[in-house]
């Protein structure tokens, strides 16, 4: 998999589960650039690059964004909203990793025009499985939107 | 309309009044009738007084003239020798005297008129008179027959008497003709009714005398009239009938003597003038009648809107305002005496005791509402907290499972065999913990997460639950025998986890040693309580039974094997929360069914499930709702 580095932008307010997301996929071998917001309101600094994401160098633009739903200030269900409505941003693929396996979560997620919906699993060797196939599929499998 | 016309109270009213009235309108015309009965007899009575009284007078006349035709015969006869002279002396005494002798000779017995008075009445020719010759030959009295003289045409009676010379012989004979006109004279100093007639008239019905108007009556013929033959078959006494001039009048008769019941004197009275008084005094007590009736009408318009109609409308609009829902509407008028004030008393109470029972439904309703609110807001509560209490409850268990899990991926050769079980075991229990508490969040998402009721072919859904198992099943090697299963108007959801719950467990409780045995029955039941419906689909119950093999349980346990969290085994005989009946028996409670079991130790079990056929309320929920849930 010699493929250049997909850029990752996580949105998670849970250190640990950071933590952990960065331990699979440097642990699966996932060639990636990883960026971290912590709530849904700098999820949306990020993209619309407001205040301290204004530099791009700094920030690039996300490949994929892995968006937890249960955040604080504003959840990831609010976020999706706001991006499904705004066509500029709606070409960047999002995966879902979240506690929640709510059948409505699911429902509402693809919804809002989400890629993919993963709810976070128990064990770290599950979590490795599931960073190495959103890499093997992001990375190679799907064609990505132009930068 | 004739109907609602007599339906009104007040068109009523009136009739009662009429009604009333009606009796003494009976009773006026019953005396109107008695008295004018008695009217005419009494007026009939008089008549026949004046008719006796006038043939009285008449006969007393001709009993007079034969004293008088004796007194002359023997003034004039031959013995003195003056019978030549007899005109002159006569016409005088007569014309003066006697003036209703209309004629008047002497004659000899050779009918040469010796003297005569009033030529014009005396007959030509004696020779050929009957009465003369009748004369002649009598030795006394002749009276002619009443008749009308051929010379005058007047109506008369000729009365003669012989005339004898001093040997006593006949030597002529005097004879006297008696006008009947002379009846008008008596009629009109009699002081007759006014309008009344007097006739004279023979049996042959000639008109001899005619009162008044003899000029056009006498000499002619009597028109045939039933009066006329009453007269002649009764000879005397009163009748009633149409007299000469077709007026309707009282009649009273008698014959005059001495004429052989051939000539009959009759006076008739006209109803009109002997009826005056009584049609007089009906009219007046008609008139007053009626004045009194329409009086009465009056009273019962005026009275019946004052003490009724003004009452009953007023009920009436108490009445549509209490049915437009204004309960505070009162009659006003219960103070009233008598019927309408008690039906006004108890239309009032009836409001207020409506108003009561309103006031008492809406605070029942407001309670309710209250309540249901407060339901709802913990059930609210309590699906917030089972949701929170489980993602929060979750999320450190995760981060405890895959540290642990990391733990043993990167340090597991650091650690002896024994540090290496706690971790196992500290594993295992963590995964316990995430049954609980997924089952937690299942149980509590039954009532409050469940899809809108839809049909649903248990078949299909037992092969999704079969091909789901199937590697318990497999690994088990059991036997799983279905029969055909209904369709339903169920949460498809629900009763996959239903029959999944019971299926595993059939599975999951087999003896040692024996592969599971499991049998899946189901058939229709109509409902015991409508035996009269039964057809009906909506009476219809689904009875499935789930049977195994399996170790089975002494029923003692079977009130606790559908609460949450109860065991009958340890985790290290049998895995699970104890919460897999729990959420069956709420999936069937929504469902509006029963759930029950029947087992004893080692003789396996069986689970029968009743769910209702359908569900309706849910279907039609459901039937706009499916668009938002796509499937999968």
């Amino acid at each position: 998999m010699n493929t250049k580095p997909i850029t990752i932008l996580l949105a998670e307010d849970d250190e640990e589960d950071r933590y952990l997301i960065g331990e699979a996929l440097d642990e699966g071998r996932v060639p990636h650039r990883l960026y971290v917001v912590e709530n849904g309101e700098q999820l949306l600094d990020y993209l619309y690059r407001r205040g301290k994401y204004a530099d791009v160098e700094q920030w690039p633009v996300p490949d994929l964004i892995l968006l937890d739903l249960n955040m604080p200030r504003k959840d990831g269900r609010e976020v999706l909203e706001e991006i499904r409505l705004d066509p500029e941003l709606s070409s960047t693929p999002i995966v879902v990793l979240t506690t929640s396996s709510a059948e409505e979560d699911i429902v509402r997620s693809y919804d809002q025009g989400v890629s993919g919906f993963v709810t976070k699993p128990v064990t770290f060797r599950e979590l490795m499985d599931v960073m190495k196939s959103i890499g093997t599929y992001w990375g190679k499998t799907s064609t990505l939107p132009p930068r | 309309m004739i109907r609602n016309i007599f339906s009104s109270l007040r068109v009523r009213l009136i009739l009662f009044v009429l009604l009333a009235a009606l009796p003494a309108l009976g009773l006026t015309l019953y005396t109107g009738l008695e008295q004018r009965k008695q009217a005419a007899a009494e007026a009939q009575g008089d008549a026949l007084s004046l008719v006796h009284f006038v043939t009285g007078n008449h006969e007393l006349i001709i009993e007079n003239t034969r004293g008088f035709l004796i007194a002359l015969s023997h003034s004039f006869s031959s013995r003195y020798g003056q019978l030549d002279q007899c005109g002159e002396v006569f016409s005088h005494l007569l014309e003066t005297h006697f003036p209703y002798y209309s004629a008047f000779y002497i004659a000899d017995l050779n009918a040469n008129i010796l003297c005569s008075m009033k030529t014009g009445d005396t007959p030509d020719d004696l020779d050929t008179c009957e009465h003369y010759q009748n004369l002649v030959h009598a030795q006394g009295f002749v009276t002619s027959q009443y008749h009308i003289c051929h010379n005058t045409g007047k109506g008369v009676i000729a009365i003669g008497y012989p005339v004898r010379d001093k040997n006593d012989q006949v030597e002529g004979v005097i004879n006297v003709s008696l006008d009947l006109a002379w009846f008008n004279q008596m009629a009109s100093d009699a002081h007759l009714p006014p309008g009344s007639t007097l006739t004279v008239i023979d049996k042959n019905g000639s008109i001899l005398a005619h009162y008044p108007d003899p000029e056009n009556w006498v000499g002619k013929l009597m028109p045939e009239n039933p009066v006329m033959n009453v007269i002649l078959s009764q000879k005397e006494g009163t009748t009633q009938g149409l007299g000469t001039d077709n007026q309707p009048r009282l009649f009273a008769f008698t014959p005059i003597r001495g004429t052989d019941n051939s000539v009959f004197v009759s006076i008739g009275i006209p109803e009109n003038v002997a009826f005056a008084e009584v049609n007089q005094t009906t009219t007046r007590n008609l008139v007053l009648l009626g004045i009194v009736t329409i009086l009465a009408l009056g009273a019962a318009w005026f009275l019946g809107e004052v003490f009724v109609l003004r009452q009953t409308k007023t009920l009436m609009i108490t009445t549509e305002r209490l049915a437009a829902g204004d309960l505070n509407a009162r009659t006003e008028i219960a103070h009233l005496p008598g019927e309408i004030g008690q039906l006004a008393r108890a239309f009032d109470e009836m409001a207020e005791s409506l108003a009561r029972r309103e006031e008492e439904r809406s605070q029942a309703e407001r309670s309710m509402k209250e309540y249901a609110a407060n339901l709802e807001r913990s059930n609210r509560d309590l699906q917030d907290f089972a949701n929170i209490a489980s993602h929060d409850l979750q999320e450190p268990l995760r981060k405890i499972q895959v540290f642990s899990d990391l733990l043993q991926m990167r340090y597991s050769e650091s650690l002896d065999e024994r540090g290496q079980e706690y971790l196992v075991r500290m594993q295992d229990a963590a995964r316990r913990m995430q049954s609980l508490i997924q089952d937690l969040l299942t149980y509590s998402r039954i009532s409050t997460r469940g899809q809108p009721f839809a049909t649903v072919n248990l078949n299909q859904v037992i092969g999704e639950v079969l091909s789901d198992l199937v590697l318990p099943i497999e690994q088990s090697a059991a036997r799983v025998n279905v029969e055909p299963l209904a369709t339903i108007e169920a949460d498809a959801t629900q009763m996959h986890q239903l029959l999944q719950n019971l299926i595993s467990n059939a599975l999951k409780f087999h003896k040692h040693g024996q592969p599971p045995l499991v049998s899946i029955r189901s058939k229709i039941l109509e409902s015991p309580g409508a035996p009269g419906n039964g057809s009906s689909a909506d009476q219809r119950t689904c009875q499935i039974e789930i049977s195994d093999n399996g170790i089975g349980f002494d029923d003692k346990y079977l009130d606790r094997i559908f609460l949450p969290f109860e065991r009958l085994h340890g985790h290290s005989e049998y895995q699970g929360t104890g919460m897999g009946l729990a959420i069956c028996r709420k999936i069937v409670e929504r469902h509006g069914g029963s759930i029950s079991a029947q087992s004893s130790p080692n003789q396996g079990a069986t689970f029968i499930v009743r769910l209702p056929v359908r569900n309706r309320q849910g279907v039609e929920e459901h039937e706009h709702e499916t668009d938002h849930h796509p499937a999968g």
